[in-house]
C-alpha cells in the first residue's frame, strides 16, 4: 500500500516544482530587470524635478507629479498599448511635460521652434544601454570615448499614448 | 525551454530518483501549459540569438554598407529616398541595446545629420523593436515611433533650412505620403564644411556584429529609394526646390572595431561576408539583404 502511494506523490511533488519553476522563470525573465517598477506621481510623491535627457538635441522634461490626474490615459494602459507586455520592473514611471526644440535656443532666440513644448507625457525610465555608434569616414574614436549612462527614457503621450521619443541620457 | 527541461528529463544521471513515463508525462504537460505565455505573439520572424561573449560593443563598433555622394564642390542642399520596413533579419540578445539600421545622412563637419529605421534588441523589456530614429553629431539615436509593420515605406528627407540667417539641416519624416506631409524632427544640425550624402545598412556588435542580420532577405531585399521615388540629392541650398536629380554614387563599405582596427577606419577584416548590397536603377536604388535570410 505505501508503495502504491509513493509513485503518485513522487508525480505530484516533481509536477509542483516544474510549474512553481516555471512560473518563476516567467515572472523573472528580463534578466536586466531589478526591483519593482517605481511610481513618483500622484499623492506622496516628491515635487517637481527638471531633467535635462540630452544635452546635444536638448531634450528635457520637468515632472508634475501631482498633474497626473489630468492623463486620459493611465501610466500601465499607455505602456500596455506600446509594446503588448507590463512596465517592466526596475523601470521608474513619471508623469510631466517633455520639451524637444527643433532649433537651438542660442542659435534662434525667440524664434525657437520646438517639435513638442511641454507636452504632457508618461516617462518612463530604465536601465539600457546603446552602443557608441560612428559616423561614417570617422577618423577615429572620439577621444575621450562617451561613457554610456544606460539610463533610458521612454516618452509617451499621456493624451494618446503616441511614443513620442526614447533617447539614452547623455 | 520546454525542449531542453524534456531533454534533462529523460536523461537521468545516474544514482538520482527515476520517474515513471506517467509521472514524466504529465509533469511535461504541466510544465508545457506553465510556460506557453513565454512564447511571443505576433507574425512569424526569425528568433533573435544571443549575443556571443567576445563582441565589443561599447567600444565603438559597427560595419557600414551602401552608397555615398560626395560632390565635386562639397555643397549639398538636400537628400531624400523611402526606406522600406523589413523585418527579416536578427539582432543578438545581451545586456547591451543592439541594433541592425538603415538610414540616409548628410554627413559634414559638424557631424552627422542622420534619419532612418532601426531594428533594436531592447534588454529591458526583452523584445525586438523595429523604430524610426534620427540622430545628429557624433549620432546618438532618438527613436520614435516603434511600432512599425511592413509592408510599407517611410519617406525620410535630410533638407536645409534657413533658421535666423544661418543654414541648418532639417530632418524630416514624410511617413508614407511621398513627401507631400512631413515632420520635422530637428533643426539643430548646423551646415558647416565639406558635405557627403549616405545611404546606409549597418550592424552594430563589434567583432561578433555578422551574428546580426540586415533587414532585407535574398528574395526579397530591402530597397532604399523606389524606381517612382529614387534616391535623389538637390545640389546646393539656393537651387529650386524641383531641382532633384539621380547621382552616380559611389559604393560605401567601412567596418570598425578596436580589437580588430588595421588603420583609422578599420578595414576588410571587418566585413561580414553575409551583408550584401546593390546599387540598380541607375544608381537611384539600394538594395540590402543578408543571404543567411532565405525568406
Amino acid at each position: 500500500m505505501a508503495r502504491k502511494l509513493v509513485a503518485p506523490l513522487l508525480t505530484a511533488v516533481v509536477t509542483a516544482t516544474l510549474i512553481l519553476a516555471a512560473l518563476y522563470l516567467h515572472d523573472h525573465r528580463t534578466s536586466s530587470s531589478a526591483g519593482a517598477v517605481q511610481r513618483e506621481y500622484g499623492a506622496g510623491a516628491e515635487g517637481p524635478q527638471h531633467f535635462v535627457i540630452a544635452s546635444d538635441t536638448l531634450i528635457t522634461f520637468d515632472s508634475a507629479p501631482a498633474d497626473a490626474k489630468n492623463a486620459a490615459i493611465s501610466a500601465d494602459d499607455a505602456y500596455e498599448a506600446y509594446i503588448d507586455q507590463p512596465i517592466p520592473n526596475g523601470t521608474t514611471v513619471r508623469y510631466g511635460y517633455l520639451t524637444i526644440p527643433l532649433t537651438n535656443p542660442d542659435d534662434t532666440g525667440s524664434a525657437t521652434r520646438y517639435a513638442y513644448r511641454d507636452q504632457a507625457v508618461w516617462a518612463y525610465t530604465y536601465h539600457e544601454c546603446e552602443p557608441v555608434r560612428s559616423a561614417p569616414e570617422a577618423t577615429g574614436r572620439p577621444d575621450p570615448l562617451p561613457t554610456p549612462s544606460c539610463k533610458m527614457w521612454n516618452f509617451l503621450d499621456a493624451q494618446s499614448g503616441e511614443q513620442l521619443v526614447m533617447t539614452e541620457q547623455r | 525551454m520546454a525542449t531542453r527541461n524534456a531533454r534533462a528529463l529523460r536523461r537521468p544521471s545516474g544514482g538520482t530518483v527515476r520517474l515513471r513515463a506517467r509521472g514524466l508525462g504529465c509533469a511535461l504537460v504541466a510544465l508545457i501549459t506553465a510556460t506557453a505565455p513565454l512564447v511571443p505573439a505576433g507574425p512569424a520572424q526569425a528568433a533573435s540569438p544571443n549575443c556571443p561573449t567576445v563582441g565589443d560593443n561599447s567600444t565603438w563598433p559597427y560595419e557600414q554598407l551602401g552608397a555615398k555622394q560626395a560632390p565635386a564642390d562639397g555643397n549639398l542642399g538636400a537628400f531624400r529616398a523611402p526606406i522600406e520596413v523589413r523585418k527579416d533579419g536578427v539582432v543578438c540578445k545581451d545586456s547591451y541595446v543592439n541594433l541592425v539600421a538603415s538610414w540616409i545622412a548628410i554627413e559634414d563637419a559638424g557631424g552627422i545629420n542622420q534619419i532612418g529605421l532601426a531594428h533594436r534588441w531592447s534588454p529591458a523589456n526583452n523584445v525586438d523593436q523595429y523604430c524610426k530614429f534620427w540622430a545628429i553629431g557624433i549620432g546618438t539615436p532618438q527613436y520614435y515611433g516603434c511600432s512599425l509593420s511592413e509592408p510599407s515605406d517611410i519617406y525620410f528627407w535630410v533638407d536645409t533650412a534657413s533658421i535666423s540667417g544661418s543654414l541648418h539641416y532639417d530632418l524630416r519624416d514624410c511617413g508614407s505620403t511621398a513627401y507631400t506631409t512631413c515632420s520635422s524632427k530637428s533643426t539643430q544640425g548646423v551646415r558647416s564644411g565639406t558635405m557627403v550624402a549616405y545611404a546606409v545598412g549597418e550592424s552594430n556588435y563589434g567583432d561578433s556584429h555578422c551574428i546580426q542580420q540586415l533587414m532585407g532577405s535574398t528574395g526579397d531585399k530591402q530597397n532604399v529609394g523606389r524606381a517612382s521615388h529614387l534616391m535623389e540629392v538637390r545640389p546646393d541650398p539656393s537651387s529650386p526646390l524641383n531641382s532633384w536629380n539621380v547621382p552616380t554614387y559611389d559604393a560605401y563599405r567601412a567596418a570598425f572595431s578596436v580589437n580588430r582596427q588595421t588603420g583609422a577606419h578599420g578595414g576588410s577584416l571587418n566585413w561580414c561576408a553575409n551583408y550584401q548590397w546593390d546599387l540598380v536603377s541607375t544608381n537611384g536604388i539600394l538594395l540590402l539583404w543578408d543571404d543567411r535570410n532565405g525568406s
